[in-house]
């Protein structure tokens, strides 16, 4: 039995370690991020727009297939599982490789064998009885460290350089890591404040007060050069500290954020309507305000107006449902029902701003509905400007820049530093130099070349007669 | 004119198309030249045929025309800094003329060659800068277009107004203008392995290409289920058939002499394993950085951060690709490798320019 199991678990750190099922793996996430691309991603897209391109049953296809989320997916997850898995044990792997590697001594090698060497040179003619200190002083000038061993000169720079991609893959497992921490533990939400708001936060000690906000413009000019809001800390009834924020300089405190992510003019949240009321004959009731999700009452008809939506852009989808297009007042339209003294519904409808959208909606709902006992119309409507603060708690952010910061010093290490090893071995009547470098670099060519010359150059071989070997 | 950089953006284009033909010139009538050089030892060819213009040593010249169009475009870089800086009042000092497509067309055009400089320097395989200089005249005369047109410089938007952007965005496009010298490399690589038989294999590409964007993805588009079916199985056929071309062309081709095609492979992999730690650190980590600041989250599957995580996870491939296949292995799987590269800069191009013309993404302003 246990045999058994040690076997299967050879054979899962096989088939784990494989660089093949990393190809395979990077692919198949690459193409389902590619799809990811093409699809648009539930976070960006609302409902409404999925349906005005697919239509619903499209969108329902899609959904069953959680191709609208596909990054929550659970293939996804399961193929990113798979990989951290394949990545990790990757990673124990090369690791202990690389140690091997590093443990490996440079050793004695014969001086026929050097000049097999794909980078060997070989100097000829009597040699200087002081030719070994010199070329040790050439090597470390170059910052060689070296070594003698039985006449020959061991001289090697950079070996850690073959920890740099190890390091670069732990980091990679790491900023995973730090990214499913804020996943599981972090918090995000999103405010709209008006001036003077105070926010709250669940599991927070303080709270945070919108003192202001504005804008401001570039000189002579429309354009927007920045927004920003300023912000107390109030903790124990006492500010701790005021900051403006702006766009791409956010607040932190004690491990929340607040970032200025959206300016405008609330009108979902808080328009505030005037509406003119008709009798169904036509006598004007006069016009009256009311602010969305409460209404007005008119006395003299004894019934109450509720203002249930407020939209900027009226739209209408495939299967009818209202939503605003965008955000800006293009073709508001206010949702309002009327209720008589005992809370019974006599009527609900839109009513309009532009007067062509208030008589096709009038004339279709008479076709539709028949009479109804009032006719309302969309006057005035103003609304608060708000400042937009997303707000978050990231547990994970130390993590993932710990991550960032050594995904960045493996991979520069194992870009510019390759390990390097030059043997020289010294007899009476020849010098012979080799030199080797990990992964068999083009630019080892010209620092070997230079070291040559610099040897050549210290005239340590009389009558030297050279001789390239290879 | 008003604005310096504009004016040295239209002599740079010309300069540009210049160089680029200087390395036509190099590529038609310099390996000639060679040829020819070879036939009259064999004693095949006779000697003085049209020898004059072969005579010039077109590389030479190639490359100092590319240093002349590098130096006109770093004027207009410059020059295009300086005016946006003074356009958005110098709110961040270090502001790299990147904020428009306008603007990163052109300093795309000054990067790209200056990269492939350094790289041609290294490998000597001029070839490469048909390519290269060609692709920088192309970018210029899109950005000289009307619809992009070397307007005002105007102040940067808010989200834009950061040092970590100006970081990011320069690793990007450094590690983009390697990719274009390994990609560049990468035709020379595989017209040489391939011979002429290229043709075929880059026009059964675009077909598939053409035949995948405009057939298989609207297919899939529709969302009924046979027809999701037919485009998988035309996109299956497509890989079938693409894949059998290659094995047809591959076998029926002479031998490939490994010693002439190494110092070409190495000059593919070299600008790709130095592009891709720009391009990943850029990208993931300071892209990462930046957008925590500006949008509050590192990462949030936005569709020009995921195709940059694609082409990202492309060049692993390719690199882990050439580490265990083997760049050296002159059969199908040295080929495999190469084609990787191509399929890398594809990634490039989609991530860079397709993505803003598939959908709307927060990042609409390269
Ligand atoms: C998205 C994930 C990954 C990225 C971005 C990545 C990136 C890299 C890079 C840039 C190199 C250096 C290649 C070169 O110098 O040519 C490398 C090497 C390597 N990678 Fe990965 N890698 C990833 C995942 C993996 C996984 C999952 C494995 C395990 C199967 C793996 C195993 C290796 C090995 C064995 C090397 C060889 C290092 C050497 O000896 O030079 N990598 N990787």
């Amino acid at each position: 039995m246990r045999a058994f199991l040690k076997e299967i678990a050879r054979d899962l750190y096989t088939f784990f370690t494989s660089i093949t099922l990393a190809i395979v793996l990077i692919s198949l996430i690459a193409l389902l991020a590619l799809l990811g691309t093409l699809i648009p991603q539930e976070t960006f897209t609302r409902e409404v727009d999925y349906i005005a391109r697919y239509g619903v049953e499209g969108y329902n296809t899609l959904k069953k297939l959680q191709l609208t989320n596909i990054f929550g997916s659970w293939y996804f997850l399961f193929l990113m599982a798979l990989f951290t898995l394949n990545l990790a044990a990757c990673t124990h792997k090369r690791l202990m490789a690389s140690w091997r590697y590093w443990k490996l001594p440079m050793g004695f090698i014969r001086p026929e064998d050097l000049k097999r060497f794909e980078h060997s040179y070989a100097i000829s003619g009597s040699v200087c009885s002081d030719a070994s200190p010199k070329i040790r002083e050439v090597l470390q000038r170059h910052g060689y460290r070296v070594r003698e061993h039985n006449s020959q000169i061991l001289a090697e720079k950079w070996r850690w350089e073959r920890f740099g991609i190890d390091v670069f893959h732990i980091s990679l497992v790491i900023v995973i890591f730090g990214g499913l921490v804020t996943m599981l533990f972090g918090y995000r939400t999103f405010a709209i404040a008006h001036q003077g708001d105070v926010l709250r936060l669940p599991g927070a000690d303080f709270a945070v007060r919108v003192n202001r906000f504005w804008s401001e413009n570039y000189k002579n000019s429309e354009r927007v050069m920045d927004w920003r809001t300023e912000l107390t800390v109030i903790e124990n009834d006492k500010e701790i500290l005021t900051k403006t924020i702006e766009v791409n300089a956010p607040l932190r405190y004690k491990g929340y954020n607040f970032y200025q992510s959206a300016f405008g003019t609330d009108w979902q949240g808080a328009a505030r309507v005037t509406l003119a009321l008709f009798r169904a004959d036509g006598t004007a009731l006069g016009e009256f305000v009311g602010t969305v999700d409460d209404g007005f009452a008119v006395p003299s008809e004894n019934i109450f107006v509720k203002i249930g939506a407020f939209l900027p852009d009226f739209a209408l989808t495939e299967n009818l449902i209202a939503y605003s297009r965008t955000q800006r007042l293009e073709n508001p339209a206010v949702f309002v029902e009327i209720y008589d003294a005992q809370g019974f519904r006599l009527m609900r409808t839109w009513a309009f701003s532009r007067p062509e959208m208030q008589r096709f909606w009038e004339t279709t709902m008479a076709r539709v509905g028949g009479e109804t006992p009032y006719r309302i119309k969309l006057v005035g409507m103003t609304a608060p400007e708000f400042t937009g603060l997303q707000i978050t708690k990231d547990p994970g952010r130390p993590i993932v820049y710990f991550g960032f910061l050594f995904v960045i010093v493996g991979l520069l290490v194992h870009m510019y530093f390759k390990h390097r090893q030059i043997w020289v071995h010294i007899s009476e009547n020849e010098i012979v130099i080799a030199g080797m470098v990990r992964n068999n670099l083009k630019s080892f060519a010209e620092e070997f070349r230079r070291l040559v010359r610099e040897i050549e150059r210290l005239q340590i071989v009389t009558h030297p007669e050279s001789e390239l070997v290879v | 004119m008003r604005y310096l950089s504009v004016l040295f953006f239209y002599l740079s284009t010309v300069s540009y198309f210049v160089t680029f033909v200087f390395y036509l010139l190099y590529v038609v009538l310099g390996s000639s030249q060679r040829e020819r050089r070879l036939g009259e030892t064999l004693g095949i060819v006779a000697a003085g045929v049209s020898e004059g213009l072969s005579q010039i040593a077109w590389g030479v010249w190639a490359t100092r025309a590319l240093l002349v169009s590098i130096a006109i475009s770093t004027i207009g870089v410059i020059a295009r800094a300086i005016e946006l800086g003074n356009a958005s009042q110098w709110v961040k000092i270090v502001l790299l003329p990147l904020s428009t497509t306008y603007e990163t067309l052109t300093f795309f055009s000054w990067l790209i060659p200056l990269i492939y400089f350094v790289m041609e320097r290294k490998f000597q395989i001029k070839q490469v800068g048909v390519f290269v200089t060609g692709a920088a005249f192309v970018m210029l005369s899109v950005a000289a277009s009307p619809s992009l047109a070397p307007s005002a410089p105007t102040g940067v938007p808010a989200s834009l107004q950061s040092y970590w952007l100006t970081i990011h965005v320069l690793f990007m496009v450094i590690g983009i203008a390697f990719f274009t010298s390994g990609f560049g490399a990468t035709l020379v690589y595989l017209w040489r392995r391939y011979e002429k038989k290229l043709f075929l294999l880059f026009g059964a590409l675009l077909g598939a290409l053409a035949t995948i964007i405009f057939i298989v993805v609207p297919l899939f588009g529709t969302l009924q289920f046979e027809k999701m079916l037919a485009s998988g199985a035309l996109l299956a056929a497509l890989c079938a058939g693409f894949g059998w071309l290659l094995l047809f062309v591959h076998r029926e081709g002479q031998p490939v002499a490994w010693e002439r095609l190494e110092n070409i492979e190495e000059m593919v992999y070299r600008c790709n394993a130095l592009g891709f730690p720009f391009y990943a650190i850029g990208g993931l980590v300071f892209g990462g950085i930046w957008a925590e600041q500006a949008w509050s989250r590192y990462w949030g599957w936005d569709p020009k951060e995921t195709a940059m995580l694609v082409t990202a996870l492309v060049y692993a491939v390719y690199l882990h690709a050439r580490l265990t296949w083997g760049a050296r292995d002159p059969g199908w799987r040295g080929g495999l490798v190469a084609w990787l590269s191509v399929l890398g800069y594809l990634a490039v191009l989609y991530a860079w320019i397709g993505i803003n013309y598939f959908v709307a993404s927060l990042h609409s302003f390269v």
